[in-house]
């Protein structure tokens, strides 16, 4: 059973990852300062 | 023909004339170096280019190549 | 209502835009061409919508530069309400030359006076009062760094726009002014009564972009007007303009500005003296360099990431997530994935974030008190010799942070060539995703060595340095080198909470990455190293992701590390390349790291991934800014083929040089060598102009 919560925790969250990664705008880590891109 | 690029560091020169192509002239131009203003040659970077001038109150950073459009005579 | 920014470069425009807008940005490009467009809407509710529209950075509404041209367009036929002139007021002379280009174009002006803090420390006096009235528009004080006076600047913005009242251009010389009113008069009936001025001047100046539809015979009449001008002057018609509006501004700032100090050595003037002397600068700049990363990396870094690596994510998470999943009686499979994946993988990136704070800290103080544009200066002559100027200097030290903004910023070199070479060679400078590479490499193989930490980073410029010489001598890059003018800010102090804020949200950021795209591919990787092809658990030997890599591993034998991990270690290096630690850790996490190399081919391996192309991220910016595939292939081939070819020499002189070997290897890398050199040194065919 715990297995299961787990798992689906897991599964849930990578999830999240992945769809974030494809839609919203990556930041790239140089900082806001030096971004060109629009502020989220 | 004295140039800027000839005046060694910590003298003060006038600009006498402004010879070259036309984007680069007007481009030195606009940053204020024109007919008649006084130049200061602040430093010359550690290997030998480019020079740093003071312009109306500014630094301004400018390479020997270049500086050798800006025609100069002594400011005394 | 529609208000636009205009004024110098540095002169705190962008600063007030954020100000204004806070995050109602929108951010684009200008139509057809690349430089960037911002604009958003006001912040404050002033009882309507305002749009901020933020134009470029410009010197001047001369017709030779994009961002000029853009500003230029945009206000003669946009037509904003109003204009916000940002003044740097301790660069005020300068500044004040767009000034006067501004009051030309027929728009309400409304003048901020920026800086004005800096301007008040050195002990000048401007009157302010006296200043507006000369020139004929709202003057008023700003200080964008501390957010005073912005409101005002709006308000009065918005008023000059509801007035519509157009300021009064300046007046140039008796005999300038004639033909200025002979000109108006040839062309009233073509143009708008509130542009008539401004292009009235710029026909004089025989301005080739005003986009006029006027018949031949008016421009006849006004080329021969403005040719017996010059004639009679002895000078060519823009020239003289030029001098004119300076002329102006020294009378309006002899009369309004108070300089007590001038021609004393400021305090900025003093340090520069020694750190970009003649004898001291080079040294300078390499010693702070090599003590960023050694404090950060070797000495105080390194001891928290001992720490943190071993006793934090080697026992205490591991062992409490241990504890907790038997507790709760979860199947052994799903143990292992979260320990020896998820645990091992991020464990392993996240065990470098002291480090990578230190090292954050220390770029952001360099950056914030004005050092790195020095080191432009400095670097300047050696990078003119390859063409690129000291502009290809600012993408570089951004890259320090992430390629991607640091590929972005090459868009302000104007020369194509110029710009795709610093495209490709940015990426060369480690970013901070590379860093915990570096930190894993001398950490475990080089433990006792202070160079090895640095040396990365000396790498990197030498690669932008010599890849910059051996490229500019072919074909495609040959080209005139771009004119270097250049302004130096004055130093300053950092502020210690904007640095701090700084390091921290880039802190933060990497710890992100750490908790999305490092985990996620952690999970893929110990999936694909624990279970064979038939999807059943193998030893990690006989796994898949042991098999793929197996296939490529040969490849990388002449460099030293043919062993299928390092070579998947590397591949994933392509999403993040925090990754590579990651999947090292994944990997190594039963026999630890040190097993997985020798400490010549370890170096070998860092060598290659530091050089090698970057992330997917980054792979796809080259491409975006190169709008060419034949370009991002070349851009990617030449970063992945340099970077194999510096790991294959080290690796295999190494070997010579510590008597492992003389073979093949040795000599082909000699031959290499040998080519590299005489791609260097050979003679470009460079214009030789007269010294």
């Amino acid at each position: 059973m715990a297995t299961v919560i787990i798992s689906a925790i897991l599964v849930a969250y990578l999830g999240f990852v992945v769809y974030n990664r494809r839609n919203k705008k990556n930041c790239c880590g140089g900082g806001c300062d030096k971004c060109p891109k629009t502020h989220d | 023909m004295k140039t800027l690029k000839d005046i060694p560091c910590g003298q003060i020169v006038k600009v006498k004339n402004l010879s070259g192509e036309k984007a680069l002239k007007r481009r030195i131009m606009d940053m204020g170096i024109t007919k008649g203003t006084d130049l200061f040659v602040r430093k010359i970077a550690p290997l030998g280019d480019p020079i740093e001038i003071n312009v109306r109150g500014y630094e301004l950073t400018i390479r020997k190549e270049d500086a050798n459009i800006i025609e100069v005579e002594s400011a005394v | 209502m529609k208000i636009a920014l205009a004024g110098n470069p540095n002169s705190g425009k962008t600063t007030l835009f954020n100000t204004l807008t806070g995050s109602n940005q929108h951010v684009g490009n200008w139509p057809g061409v690349t430089v960037e467009k911002k604009d958003g809407t006001l912040r404050r509710n002033m009882g309507e919508t305002v749009i901020i529209q933020d134009l470029p950075g410009i010197y001047s509404l001369s017709p030779y530069t994009l961002e000029e041209i853009i500003t230029r367009k945009y206000l003669i036929s946009d037509r904003p309400d109003a204009i916000i002139n940002i003044v740097d007021a301790s660069n005020i002379e300068r500044n004040l030359y767009l000034t006067t280009q501004i009051l030309e174009v027929g728009i309400p002006v409304v003048i901020a006076l920026n800086m004005i803090d800096i301007v008040q420390k050195k002990g000048d006096i401007i009157d302010i009062e006296k200043m507006s009235e000369k020139l004929g528009v709202p003057v008023l004080e700003m200080s964008a760094l501390k957010v005073v006076g912005e409101t005002e600047v709006v308000r009065a913005a918005l008023l000059a726009a509801k007035s519509g009242k157009c300021p009064t251009p300046i007046t140039f010389s008796p005999e300038t002014e004639n033909v200025l009113r002979e000109i108006s008069e040839l062309i009233k009936d073509y143009v708008s009564p509130q542009t008539l001025r401004f292009c009235s001047i710029k026909l004089f100046e025989h301005d080739g972009k005003t986009r006029l539809e006027l018949p031949d015979a008016v421009k006849l009449q006004i080329e021969d007007l403005v040719y017996k001008f010059e004639d009679k002057a002895g000078d060519d018609s823009d020239s003289v303009i030029i001098n004119e509006r300076y002329n102006y501004i020294s009378r309006i700032t002899e009369e309004c500005v108070i300089l007590p100090h001038k021609g004393e050595l400021t305090v900025s003037d003093k340090i520069d003296k020694i750190v970009t002397s003649r004898v001291l600068a080079l040294p300078i700049f390499a010693a702070v360099m090599f003590l960023v990363y050694y404090l950060s990396i070797s000495t105080i870094g390194g001891l928290m990431t001992d720490w943190v690596n071993e006793t934090l994510f080697g026992e205490i998470v591991p062992n409490g997530i241990g504890a907790f999943l038997e507790r709760i009686g979860t199947a052994e499979w799903l143990n292992a994935l979260i320990l020896d994946g998820i645990v091992a993988g991020v464990g392993a990136v996240l065990g470098f974030i002291p480090q990578m704070l230190m090292l954050f800290l220390f770029l952001t103080l360099l950056e914030d008190c004005g050092y790195m544009s020095r080191i432009a200066f400095i670097l300047d002559r050696i990078f003119k010799k390859f063409g690129l100027s000291g502009k290809s200097f600012i993408p570089i030290l951004i890259g320090t942070g992430c390629g991607v903004p640091g590929i972005l910023a090459s868009r302000t070199i104007e020369s194509e060539s110029d710009r795709r070479m610093t495209i490709i060679t940015t990426t060369f400078i480690p970013c901070s995703a590379k860093l915990p590479i570096i930190a894993l490499i001398a950490g475990t193989f080089f433990p006792r060595s202070a160079f090895v930490a640095p040396s990365a980073y000396f790498i990197g410029m030498a690669a932008i340095i010599v890849s910059g010489v051996m490229l500019k001598k072919t074909k495609p890059f040959k080209g005139a080198s771009a004119p270097f003018v250049m302004e130096l800010p004055a130093y300053h102090p950092p502020k210690p909470s904007a640095v701090l804020r700084t390091t921290l949200n880039r802190g933060a950021e990497f710890v992100q990455r750490a908790g999305t795209i490092i985990l996620l591919a952690s999970v893929i990787i110990w999936f694909l190293s624990n279970h064979s092809f038939s999807f059943r658990v193998s030893d990690v030997a006989d796994s898949m992701l042991a098999v793929i890599g197996g296939g490529l591993a040969p490849l990388f034998a002449p460099v030293g590390w043919g062993k299928w991990e390092a070579v998947v270690a590397a591949l994933t290096g392509i999403i993040a390349k925090e990754n590579i630690v990651g999947t090292m850790g994944v990997l190594y996490n039963k026999t630890g790291i040190e097993t997985a190399f020798t400490p010549l081919a370890a170096y070998s391996f860092l060598l290659f991934n530091l050089l090698c192309a970057p992330c997917l991220a980054a792979c796809g910016t080259v491409a975006q800014e190169m709008k060419s595939r034949k370009w991002t292939a070349f851009a990617l081939g030449y970063q992945c083929g340099f970077a194999y070819i510096v790991a294959f020499i080290a690796y295999q002189l190494g070997r010579f040089f510590s008597g492992t070997g003389f073979g093949v290897g040795t000599v082909a890398a000699l031959v290499l060598v040998w080519a590299m050199l005489m791609m260097l040194f050979r003679k470009g065919e460079k214009k030789w102009r007269q010294s």
